[in-house]
């Protein structure tokens, strides 16, 4: 049994797979089971995802994802997160899927969450685009060495 | 308890009415059941128990379990969950078995003859699909349900559907089923439950307030759901103890919050996705416990609400609701690896409410009472009518769809709805190369939506039922 199937968090090894590069503005496909689901890949405008049969795992061509973030809205498992791991320096920005009320703003500082809800520090908004189907798509600046852990925020009240 | 803003839903609440429960005025607005009237101003114990007089509250919501039910202007056993609230309604908790009272003239009733090519039982994804379906091919369809509303669980589904792009994936079960409602809504008789069929003359007796309908009828499909499984524990009948139904009822139907504080029991699919509104609704989630070893459900309805900080415990247990009138608390305990309770792990909870995601039965009391033979196949949930590909049950002309003929999801339903809407088709006069067709290109759709890992067991029981049918007809 996969350790995730006990915690529902994916363990290092799992993300390692996702992402093994860590460079440019890529989205990273948290999709590990063979569930019949296809959105993410007529979502994509560059062909950068693949699947063979219904049932099969999204692939990614990393070199034709321009980390746009359409996938992001479209999956229904909210599984799919961009990263630019060359935000600047010693910053990346999370792009994340938000489904809860009030959005935070441009510009606010959140506390950043990783896949346990644990806060790990705080980041700033710096994109917030509302999409028809009403998942709203956040970008955050976090730290660079936590750009594979931050996957949600919480807004500071 | 009324949710004013929500990420994902409008609450468009009617008129403001006021009615009475045990003589207290209570506002409400139309278009709510009773129960969730009730439930808006805190109320949960509806009723006593018949013998114990143990308090009761409602569980299913959706009219199956019984446990809500009143006294509403004399008339004793009104189903509240699922009985609109009406101005200056007298309501009163029951206890015992009900009176009624003779002395008060019973409304005139009515019989009534109405006739049809397709019966659909159940306003589900599964009977609306098939109502949609057997439309679009020229037949005679009337769908029958007893709730006011039509969708059946759709309704409350604010997820994105997994699945095929070619059909519904990616848009949300509430647009589904406002999709369907809108093609099916000429088909529609709501409010009415069938009580019985007959098949010496093949027709269906349906009950609409004060009339008796006799529905003549060429074909029945039976889609009328499932029911919520119980779970065996101390308390397990306090108001406050509610089915995953239930919580989405009150929540995404009528914009009420369940409570405060919430315990979840069950990690499939279902505890994992109502958790994840419970959150968007503004409830606190304390835990998600979880019996198996494992998560259920999908990887990636667990991850949503980890992230938000809620912790899922696997080889848990319930180990008893706390409270006198309604639950106050619970406790859970860790389970090893023979299913026993670890004495000396109980941790407890302060929580207002205790959701129930154990599973679901299908609901097959019609299918039984028509004489369709049923077989026990844990797979599917259940008692289950034994069907074929067609989804013909042993009953010539009687067709099953959707969780009524073994629990699936609800992409799956629907499917299951438009075969059995083109089997009917295809042995009327309708039947076109289209209409063959169309059916063929469903098997494969079906197919491939059980698929995988998950679908595993809901293959395996199909394979049951089918094989069970085919030596039915031997």
């Amino acid at each position: 049994m996969n350790e995730h199937r006990r915690t529902g968090v994916l363990t290092e090894e799992q993300l390692e797979e996702l992402a093994p590069e860590q460079r440019g503005k890529v989205a990273i496909i948290e999709c590990v089971e063979d569930i019949p689901c296809d959105p993410c890949i007529t979502a994509c405008p560059q062909g950068a995802l693949t699947m063979d049969s219904l049932i099969d795992l999204p692939e990614l061509v990393p070199e034709k994802c321009g980390g746009c973030g359409l996938c992001i809205a479209e999956c229904p498992g909210l599984a799919i997160f961009v990263v630019d791991f060359d935000y600047s320096d010693d910053k990346a920005v999370v792009m994340l899927p938000y489904e809860f009320i009030p959005l935070p703003e441009k510009g606010e500082k959140v506390d950043i969450l990783d896949r346990e809800g644990k806060k790990c520090g705080e980041g700033e908004i710096v994109k917030v685009k509302p999409h028809k189907n009403k998942t709203t798509v956040i970008s955050v600046v976090v730290p660079k060495e936590l750009a594979m852990q931050v996957r949600f925020v919480r807004r500071i009240v | 308890m009324r949710i004013t803003e929500h990420p994902l839903l409008e609450f468009e609440r009617g008129k403001k009415i006021y009615f009475t429960f045990n003589g207290q005025i209570i506002e409400a607005y139309e278009g709510e059941t009773i129960a969730a009237a009730l439930h808006a101003q805190g109320i949960k114990v509806l009723k006593q128990s018949i013998i114990y007089k143990r308090p009761r509250g409602f569980f299913c919501a959706i009219g199956k379990c019984a446990s809500c039910m009143m006294n509403v202007d004399g008339v004793p056993n009104v189903k509240t969950c699922v009985t609109l609230v009406q101005d200056g309604m007298v309501v009163e908790s029951q206890s015992g078995r009900g009176l009624l009272k003779t002395e008060s003239q019973p409304e005139k009733s009515t019989i009534k003859k109405m006739s049809t090519q397709i019966a659909v039982v159940g306003a589900g994804p599964a009977g609306l699909m098939a109502a949609v379906t057997a439309k679009k091919f020229g037949a005679k369809v009337l769908v029958i349900d007893e709730n006011p509303h039509a969708g059946g669980q759709l309704i409350k589904q604010t997820h994105k559907f997994f699945g095929s792009s070619r059909e519904q994936a990616g848009t949300r079960g509430t647009q589904i089923a406002q999709d369907l409602y809108q093609e099916a809504e000429d088909t529609l008789m709501l409010n009415a439950s069938v009580i019985g069929y007959y098949s010496g003359s093949h027709s269906l007796a349906l009950v609409k307030g004060t009339t008796l309908v006799e529905l003549q009828t060429e074909k029945v499909i039976v889609a009328t759901g499932a029911s919520e499984k119980m779970l065996l524990f101390e308390n397990n009948d306090l108001p406050g103890v509610y089915g995953a139904g239930a919580v989405q009822t009150l929540m995404n139907v009528y914009g009420i919050k369940p409570g405060h504080n919430m315990l979840m029991v069950g990690a499939g699919n279902v505890g994992l996705i109502v958790s994840y509104q419970l959150l968007q609704a503004g409830v606190n989630v304390e835990a998600v416990v979880e019996a198996m070893p494992h998560i259920g459900g999908y990887h990636v309805h667990a991850a949503k609400i980890r992230r938000c900080g809620v912790p899922i415990y696997t080889s848990t247990s319930i180990q008893k609701a706390l409270g006198e009138e309604y639950v106050t608390g619970a406790v859970t305990i860790s389970l090893d690896e023979n299913w026993n309770p670890i004495r000396g792990t109980e941790k407890e909870y302060t929580v207002d409410t205790i959701c129930l995601a154990v599973g679901l039965s299908p609901s097959v009391e019609l299918f039984h009472q028509a004489g369709c033979r049923l077989a026990y196949i844990p797979e599917l949930g259940g008692n289950t009518p034994v069907h074929n590909q067609n989804m013909e049950t042993t009953l010539p002309g009687v067709y099953a769809a959707g969780d009524a003929a073994g629990i699936g999801e609800a992409n799956t339903a629907m499917m299951e709805g438009k075969i059995a809407a083109l089997s009917c088709i295809n042995t009327l006069e309708l039947s076109t190369d289209e209409t063959v067709k169309e059916l063929e290109e469903s098997f494969r759709e079906l197919h491939l939506l059980r698929s995988g890992t998950f679908g595993e067991r809901a293959r395996q029981g199909k394979e049951k039922v089918f094989t069970l049918w085919r030596e039915h007809h031997e």
